[in-house]
């Protein structure tokens, strides 16, 4: 047996060699049988045919002198007719025996069972032919006398070639017996051998069958185990793989859901954002007015502030005046008393020009005492027009400043205005980028699910490995053991 | 320009009583520097009898245009005449400020004119006769400050208001 | 006027709260303080020496000479000290009055008004008042320290 045949064809080959082995037998088995029943068949043939044959000579013979006594009785031609029939059958028959006689021993005596029975015959004839003359009891006297002897010869005859035959016959029985015990027993050898034989294959095959098994469960055990591993791996690897889409899916679904929030949002906000840049243009209107008329206001104010400006110098310019028309009294006065010393030295003269200096020296009192209040209204008056002038100059800064932070507002409206136009820009974006990171996300999403779905699949199929892993091993098991028990045997 | 004034004025009266006594030149000739109806003219002090800022002039119905009305003074009622008009020049759109007294008592009038600019002495040569009757009364020009200022003669205008007087 | 005897014109000023009186006679102007050098050689009440009138004239503050604080001095008065004049500080000239009737006390002693300066003290509206007698109010050391001076000037 060569082991590059796989096991198939091993067994093919045993069975092959136990079927040819059997079909010998058997072709032998058949041969010995055939040659048996051939010759049974024979004897068979032999037994009935030519026993019967024989026997149908006997019968004949009985009966052609039956019928010949039956002529010889009646004279009826039917009964002559009948042995005649009968006389012919045996003849027929003796033919027949002699034909199909291939034994060189039976021959003679059917030759001489023939010769007796023409002889027979012939007397029969003569006597039958007799007959009709003469009476019966004497034909049958006849019969008795001569026929009987010749019947009984033939009969002897006859019956010697039976028993001849039935000798042969049982020769040949013995024979054939022989033969069939000869066939059986090669059979039985054979069928002996044939069972040695394909016991000694079985255990061949057994074996080999044993160690291929052995080297297979081996394999498929590592392998099984190696599957197990791996669908062990893989189950674990599914699981690990689904509860990181699960975890994927949810974080997908959370940023999904954080993008429609912010998409929203977003909406919101440019919502928002428009409202806010109308309302920023209807406050840079609203600005623009009250800063034309804080401009108007600025300009009043410049004008009041200009004004007590003026009125302020023209105050210190009345209280330079005053400080003159002062300076002028003391100046009177001093020359008033002094005129009115000279005048005292003047006599007589001088007295109406001490008037005079009087006069003048009490209206210089009286000018610098009205310059006194002079000065202190016009000091009152520059106070006052400090005070309007300091409010104005507070006032207009403060206007100013209003105006200032009147622009201020405009520019920081402006500002807000561009803002939040590009915060619309912006939250349009937004708007638009989530929009498509939503198809995104969704896209990504149902590839998760896909894969998802996968990884169930391919976690069910790992399952279905490990399922089919641990049958093999189980099988592989029992295999290993059927193996072990063989070997063991 | 007033602050400066003041300082001026304190140090100009003060130096004069440092200064050594000058002497009295008596031919110095007293002018008052005015203005009237935008004229700039001066009038010697001697022909007035007085100068008085001028006080409520009550109009008085006329048929001279000079005259102005009535104003008191001293108990008396004098007669106001805007001297611009006496001098054939139109009146400053203001009420005058200062009124010059002219005239013997009997016949005193009021002279109204718009500016006083000041009172100077002049030596008698800084008169000059004006070549003829100069128009308006004015005789001379004087010489002020390098400016020629016209001198309004006031007995010429009195003896004006007076010829009117009696013509009416 | 009443010829009086005793009745007199004299020039009223105000000198360290004082009121002071100087015969009309004795005082020659009154005007406003010049720029006063002090010298050397002077009585403490003698400021320095003035020029007035193109002279140099020593300048005596009365208050200090009558022995009291003085205010700002705001005027000059011209005396005759004899026939050399001088100049009084005082703090301000009231004007000039016709007293009469005013009781002439013993002078004592004023600060430095020894010499017999102070003529009499008298009354006027409730108020002391001291009659100075101009001449001898700048000593005769003074002169010569301002003549002095006058001739370095």
């Amino acid at each position: 047996m060569e082991r590059r045949l796989t096991f198939s064809q091993k067994v093919a080959l045993g069975f092959l060699l136990v079927v040819v082995v059997a079909l010998a037998i058997a072709g032998v088995a058949v041969l010995a049988l055939r040659e048996t029943v051939a010759g049974k068949d024979e004897i068979i043939e032999l037994a009935t045919r030519r026993l019967v044959n024989a026997e149908r000579l006997n019968a004949m013979s009985f009966r052609k002198a039956a019928e010949a006594r039956a002529y010889l009785m009646t004279n009826d031609a039917r009964y002559l007719d009948a042995m005649r029939t009968a006389r012919s059958e045996m003849r027929r028959v003796l033919d027949e025996l002699r034909g199909q006689q291939h034994d060189e021993s039976l021959r003679p005596m059917l030759d001489d069972v023939a010769r007796v029975e023409e002889e027979h015959g012939t007397a029969v004839d003569r006597i039958l032919a007799d007959a009709p003359r003469e009476k019966l009891e004497v034909s049958a006297a006849r019969l008795e006398r001569e026929v009987r002897p010749l019947r009984e010869r033939l009969n002897a005859a006859v019956d010697g070639y039976i028993a001849r035959q039935r000798e042969l016959l049982e020769a040949r029985r013995r024979q054939s017996s022989e033969a069939a015990a000869d066939a059986s027993r090669i059979v039985v050898v054979l069928s002996v051998a044939g069972v040695a034989l394909a016991a000694a294959l079985a255990l061949l095959l057994g074996r080999m069958l044993s160690r291929q098994i052995a080297g297979a469960v081996r394999h498929v055990e590592t392998s099984s185990a190696e599957l197990k591993a791996a669908a062990g791996q893989q189950a674990t690897g599914a699981k690990q793989q689904a509860s990181a889409m699960a975890e994927i899916t949810t974080t997908i679904n959370e940023l999904l859901a954080t993008s429609r929030q912010i998409s929203g949002s977003a909406q919101r906000v440019a919502s928002i954002a428009s409202d806010t840049a109308s309302a920023a243009r209807a406050g840079d209107h609203a600005v623009q007015r009250s800063q034309e008329a804080v401009g108007g206001i600025r300009r009043q104010v410049e004008l009041i502030v200009d004004h007590m400006l003026d009125l302020g110098r023209k105050s210190q310019h009345i209280g330079g005046v005053v400080e003159i028309i002062n300076e002028l009294a003391e100046q009177t006065n001093i020359l008033a008393i002094n005129a009115t010393i000279e005048a005292a030295g003047a006599g007589e003269s001088g007295k109406r020009f001490q008037v005079v200096a009087e006069e003048i020296r009490k209206l210089a009192d009286r000018v610098a005492g009205s310059t006194k209040d002079i000065r202190s209204l016009v000091d009152e008056v520059r106070a006052a027009v400090n005070t309007t002038v300091m409010a104005t100059e507070s006032g207009s800064k403060a206007a100013e400043a209003g105006a200032r932070q009147f622009a201020e507002l405009a520019a920081a409206f402006s500002q807000i205005a561009r803002l939040v136009g590009s915060t619309t820009d912006s939250a349009r974006e937004i708007e638009l980028s989530t929009k498509q990171q939503a198809t995104a996300v969704e896209q990504v999403n149902e590839a998760i699910a896909n894969v998802a779905q996968a990884t169930r699949e391919a976690e069910a199929s790992s399952g279905q490995s490990l399922q089919t892993a641990s049958e093999l091993a189980t099988m592989s098991r029992d295999l290993a053991r059927l193996v072990q028990k063989r070997d063991a045997a | 320009m007033l602050e400066g004034t003041v300082e001026a004025l304190r140090a100009a009266f003060d130096a004069a009583f440092a200064a050594p006594p000058a002497g009295a030149r008596r031919d110095l000739v007293p002018l008052l520097v005015i203005r009237a109806g935008g004229e700039a003219i001066a009038v010697r002090v001697l022909e007035t009898a007085g100068l008085l800022p001028a006080r409520l002039i009550v109009p008085a119905p006329s048929r001279r245009p000079e005259v102005l009305g009535v104003c008191g003074h001293r108990g008396a009622v004098l007669p106001v005449f805007s001297l611009a008009r006496l001098l054939g020049v139109a009146d400053g759109g203001e009420p005058p400020r200062w009124m010059l007294l002219a005239g013997r008592e009997e016949e005193r009038v009021a002279l109204a004119f718009d500016v006083l600019d000041g009172h100077v002495l002049v030596a008698p040569s800084a008169l000059q006769r004006a070549a003829g009757q100069g128009p308006g009364h004015l005789a001379e020009i004087a010489e002020l400050g390098g400016a020629g200022r016209p001198v309004v003669s006031i007995p010429s205008v009195l003896r004006a208001i007076t010829e009117h007087r009696r013509g009416e | 006027m009443e010829p009086e005897g005793k009745r007199e014109s004299v020039l009223l000023v105000r000198a360290g709260g004082r009121a002071c009186a100087i015969p009309l006679s004795h005082v020659i102007e009154t005007l406003r303080p010049l720029p006063t050098t002090p010298c050397a050689g002077l009585p403490p009440f003698v400021l320095g020496a003035a020029v007035v009138r193109g002279a140099a004239v020593p300048v005596v503050e009365l208050a200090a000479f009558l022995g009291a604080a003085a205010a700002a001095t705001r005027r000059f008065v011209l005396v005759r000290c004899g026939d050399r004049p001088a100049a009084l500080a005082v703090d301000a000239v009231s004007g000039v009055a016709s007293l009469a009737g005013v009781e002439r006390t013993a002078a004592p002693l004023l600060g430095a008004a020894d010499g017999g300066a102070i003529e009499a003290l008298g009354a006027l509206d409730g108020e002391l008042l001291v009659l100075l007698r101009a001449a001898r109010i700048v000593p005769e050391d003074a002169w010569r320290a301002i003549a002095g001076q006058e001739d370095v000037a």
